[in-house]
């Protein structure tokens, strides 16, 4: 089965601003079928990839931009019962982003890659204070931390969250891991602020925790 | 003398940002919205520095785009996103045109900070909506798991 029809509609949808149509394209893909996690790379993100080369090259505007993400979100959050269906792990999992709401749709995707391998998620998306996110998790056992920065003037509020645990009595065992541009450009950085990973996807995030983890 | 006064007044008139560069597209000249909006110390930098990160590489492509452009004539409107520490970026609609005597004019219409909260306002709704969404789908496979525990039960006893 050839993804590359789905993304090639995908794309068109989000372009004319067409919600139903993007869901519909997902639907047919799933049903096709395409692996869920395939769906996400290989259309979501790859088509999100696109949206913005598309905006640094003045073929579309910021607003549309907005609205294509709007509209992936959407589409996410309508599959999701698709994100459920796996056995669990007994795995605790907390995500939080820096920055507004606008950067969160990578964080979803890497939260929801995690649920799909069984992990149990607390999304706590964009905007969440550093002593709160240090109190819940030093009052409900988790085993990793995602942390997602998408701009490098992100990077030393990041550095600060990871301070504050680390320096918290549950802040040594949790495992850490970042990702968003800045770490996609220097991977390096993630080991200098505190983390203990960085991937530059979903499923290399999957995959580098299992490692840390076995 | 009257033509620049003409020249200053419609500066501070309009409700555009308007930027003078040299050449090398440094800034020499900016109205008083320009200096309200994007701080007062424009005057010698770089029109790329005033651009936010998340817009630099469109910036540098703009830039490209305008080394085409005949004097005299206009280009295309690129949407470019200043840097206004500490608020959000200010989108604006940039068009620039080369003079000839050798000076470039930047005009960026930008959008209103009420349209713009607004628009923020849509987005941040959209976010916690599919998060509401998210959560009935939890509840969905909980109870659907629930009803089928309970139906093999019964077909047991």
């Amino acid at each position: 089965m050839t993804i590359r029809p789905f993304y090639e509609d995908y794309l068109a949808a989000l372009r004319r601003a067409d919600r139903r149509g993007a869901l519909l394209v997902a639907r047919t893909a799933l049903a096709a079928p395409i692996d869920i996690r395939d769906l996400y790379i290989d259309i979501f993100q790859a088509a999100m990839y696109e949206i913005g080369r598309l905006w640094e090259i003045n073929e579309i505007t910021v607003a549309q931009e907005h609205m294509a993400t709007a509209i992936t979100q959407s589409v996410m959050a309508h599959l999701y019962g698709n994100v459920l269906t796996g056995p669990r792990l007994g795995r605790r999992m907390v995500a939080t982003c820096i920055g507004g709401e606008l950067h969160e749709l990578g964080l979803r995707m890497v939260a929801d890659f995690f649920e799909i391998e069984g992990w149990d998620v607390i999304f706590l998306g964009a905007n969440m204070p550093v002593p709160d996110l240090v109190t819940l998790i030093n009052t409900r056992p988790f085993d990793l931390l995602a942390v997602s920065a998408s701009l490098n003037a992100h990077v030393p509020e990041a550095s600060r969250l990871i301070g504050e645990l680390r320096a918290s009595p549950m802040g040594s065992r949790i495992k850490i891991i970042v990702g968003g541009h800045p770490f996609s450009h220097n991977p390096a950085l993630a080991g200098m602020i505190g983390a203990d990973m960085t991937a530059p996807d979903a499923r290399a995030a999957v995959r580098q925790v299992q490692e840390v983890l076995a | 003398m009257i033509e620049y006064e003409l020249v200053q007044l419609l500066g501070a008139l309009t409700q555009d940002i308007i930027l003078v560069c040299d050449r090398g597209h440094i800034v020499r000249e900016a109205n008083p919205l320009a200096c309200d909006l994007l701080g007062g110390d424009l005057i010698g930098r770089p029109l790329l520095s005033l651009l936010s990160t998340m817009s630099q590489t469109k910036g540098e492509a703009f830039l490209e785009h305008t080394r085409q452009i005949a004097p005299g004539t206009a280009s295309d409107t690129w949407e470019l996103l200043f840097h206004v520490p500490p608020t959000e970026p200010l989108l604006a609609n940039v068009r620039m045109g080369f003079s000839t005597r050798g000076y470039w004019l930047v005009v960026g219409t930008h959008e209103s900070p009420q349209l713009s909260a607004l628009y923020h306002e849509v987005l941040a709704m959209n976010t916690e909506l599919t998060g509401m969404i998210r959560e009935l789908s939890r509840e969905q496979v909980r109870l659907s798991n629930q009803v089928s525990r309970l139906l093999a039960e019964q077909a047991q006893e």
